[in-house]
């Protein structure tokens, strides 16, 4: 089954890779990839009180969708959104999961509410004033195609742009050493029916060999679910055509037929 | 929008196990709720509780997945002969054709919070498996494990819309050929977090929860287990999902706007794809979780859309509120009123809220039901409703 759709905007950040244009030439393999802290800043788009709420997981994410919105430069309200996370909040699952282990149970109300997978994305309808669809999804930690796949059947079907956003944040401990990904990474795209580059997704069987990550990005690669894309962002992040097959969470292969910018 | 047809369904719920136990359950209005008793819980107020989950085991390859979310999945699996008609499913179509979409909201987070229990502070115990048990798509691992499926799908975590929108999930990958088959389901199990966390909202019932009466004084947490096989085309079975709508509404993280405005573009736009005017529509399955403002805001979303006439009832009284369950199970609940020709009673509910101006039915009303659109709604403003139609 083959799936087309066009690439509107994106952004990506990632530790040492503050935004696309400083990710770029780090895809590309013209310079090395640095680490360094994620500390994503409270979000502008939400009011006062909603934004003390939010924490860095929640904050990461919606600067990432806010950059790909801002460089779309459409009408974000508008946009349904489709959010794909394996690990969750942890920092809230750890508050609330910490406070059930005290003798009074003090769980706060606002982790709570901050505790459903779709938190993201209620804050960003909050955020936008937009009463569009909004879901949350995991597949596990392979699942960033998963969550493409619906994004761009969302696209195909509502025939109107809609945007993907996939992130991840560290657990705390006690919690890091069980959840099998660390690193904060998010990455935004928004993806349309028509007009930006062209992109062709299409279920192959295991015959098709998986695109080799190179060596020096096999660090970065590894950190995440949003960085399990690595093959995928070096794609987009050069301006030729390109060919790649990734693996979904299922173990369903799709190759990817990246049209040139 | 391509019709789709439930070929089985399969459900547990603290009402009973099956589909005839809740056929049954609706036509005696007989509830399943209880007083909460759960060990260590200090909590006033009444649960679903669903029989029988501690007695399951998972053998095998699953015994990896060992939670009570996945035990209460493979429970609802085990009744209706679900588990043989996937199977056949897989077999006629390939297991690479059939989708899984899932949908819950805590998953096997009791694990997590029995690990905080026992490491003091410390390490958490070694036998603590997050990937299998308190992550989100668990559960859908937990079932392709079960069936040896490998095709598409994920696992949808939208609060209390989640497995109605798993639905949505489904339908799309369906109509875009990704599969061929849907295996669409609903877990959510008793937990602490959900528990404490409702109750620190002051969003938990000290009664059995009795959706829009005047004396409403919020949820009973349930918990059950709900699935459904769906295929493609209108010849497949008797009963199609003709329709879906999804919205956010923009407003708050733990209440809905006030006027149901989000509410009402997603029952909107399930009549809109399922060619239906509001007056075809026989019966709403409300959401109807009890509490004041979910009510309150679900009424004026129905009025705005069907006016006053429409028949509306709340099974949250039979089954409790079973959170990320429970799109899956009212649909399976709609379409027993299809096939029983019921409209429900709302159980529990004595006298409607007089402030509340939609038809409710208090008491089963034996009548034709050839559609009905059923509601789901949760935090962060998450709206679904379904349309199921029978020929």
């Amino acid at each position: 089954m083959t799936l087309r759709f066009h690439l509107l905007s994106l952004a990506f950040r990632a530790p040492g890779l503050a935004d696309w244009e400083r990710a770029r030439p780090v895809l590309a393999g013209d310079m090395a990839w640095v680490p360094d802290e994620v500390l994503p800043s409270p979000p502008s788009m939400l009011p006062a009180a909603e934004r003390r709420r939010t924490g860095p997981f929640i904050r990461l994410a919606l600067e990432t969708a806010a950059a790909a919105a801002r460089e779309w430069g459409g009408d974000a309200e508008d946009l349904p959104v489709v959010f794909a996370c394996y690990g969750g909040d942890l920092e809230v699952v750890h508050s609330i999961c910490h406070a059930l282990s005290l003798p009074d149970r003090p769980v706060s109300p606002v982790k709570f509410h901050n505790s459903v997978h779709n938190a993201v994305v209620g804050y960003w309808a909050i955020g936008m004033k937009s009463r569009q669809p909004a879901t949350a999804i995991s597949a596990g930690p392979h699942g960033f195609v998963n969550g493409l796949v619906e994004a761009a059947l969302q696209a195909l079907d509502s025939d109107r742009p809609v945007m993907y956003l996939c992130a991840e944040y560290p657990a705390p401990e006690p919690l890091a050493g069980h959840a099998d990904h660390g690193g904060a990474a998010a990455f935004a795209m928004i993806l349309a029916t028509s007009a930006g580059r062209p992109i062709m997704l299409e279920e192959v069987d295991e015959t098709h060999r998986l695109t080799p990550v190179p060596p020096g990005l096999q660090d970065l690669a590894r950190l995440n679910a949003v960085t399990h894309a690595v093959p995928l962002l070096r794609a987009l992040a050069s301006p030729e055509p390109a060919e790649i097959v990734m693996q979904a969470d299922s173990g369903v292969r799709w190759r990817f037929k990246v049209g040139d910018r | 929008m391509t019709p789709v047809c439930i070929t089985a369904a399969t459900m547990v719920t603290a009402v009973g196990a099956g589909l005839d136990a809740h056929a049954d359950a609706l036509r005696r209005k007989r509830s399943g709720l209880v007083p909460c008793d759960l060990p260590g819980v200090d909590i006033d107020t009444w649960i679903g509780r669903v029989e029988g989950v501690d007695a399951v085991h998972l053998d095998g390859s699953l015994s990896a997945y060992e939670c009570r979310n996945h035990r209460l999945a493979l429970l609802g699996l085990e009744h209706e002969g679900f588990s043989d008609r996937v199977r056949a499913a897989a077999a006629r179509h390939g297991k690479d054709r059939v989708g899984v979409f899932m949908g819950t909201s805590t998953s096997g987070i009791a694990e997590t919070e029995r690990a905080y229990a026992e490491s003091h502070g410390g390490a958490l115990p070694d036998w603590f498996d997050f990937r299998r048990t308190q992550s989100i798509h668990a559960l859908g691992e937990f079932v392709r494990e079960r069936f040896n499926l490998s095709g598409v799908g994920h696992t949808v975590s939208t609060a209390c819309s989640s497995s109605a929108k798993a639905v949505v999930a489904a339908l799309r990958h369906l109509a875009y050929g990704l599969c061929d088959s849907a295996l669409v389901g609903g877990v959510d199990s008793l937990c602490l977090t959900t528990l404490y966390g409702f109750h620190s909202l002051e969003l938990t019932s000290p009664e059995p929860c009795r959706p829009f009466d005047a004396g409403r004084r919020g949820i009973s947490i349930g918990e059950a287990a709900g699935f459904v096989l769906l295929e493609r085309g209108n010849d497949a079975g008797e009963y199609l999902i003709t329709g879906w709508g999804e919205s956010s509404d923009g407003h708050h993280m733990s209440t809905p706007h006030p006027e149901g405005v989000g509410a009402a573009l997603a029952m909107r736009q399930a009549l809109s794809s399922s060619g239906l005017a509001a007056t075809d529509i026989d019966y709403v399955n409300l959401h109807g979780t009890g509490t004041l403002s979910n009510d309150r805001a679900e009424d004026r979303a129905i009025r705005a859309v069907f006016g006053n006439g429409v028949p509306c009832a709340g099974t949250k009284g039979y089954t409790g509120h079973t959170l990320g369950a429970a799109g899956i199970v009212e649909l399976i609940l709609s379409m027993l009123s299809l096939r029983e020709g019921l409209v429900p009673g709302t159980c529990q509910t004595r006298r409607q809220d007089p402030d509340l101006g939609v038809h409710l039915c208090l008491d089963p009303e034996p009548r034709p039901v050839r559609h009905v659109l059923s509601n789901s709604f949760g935090f962060g403003g998450s709206n679904c409703s379904l349309v199921i139609s029978r020929q």
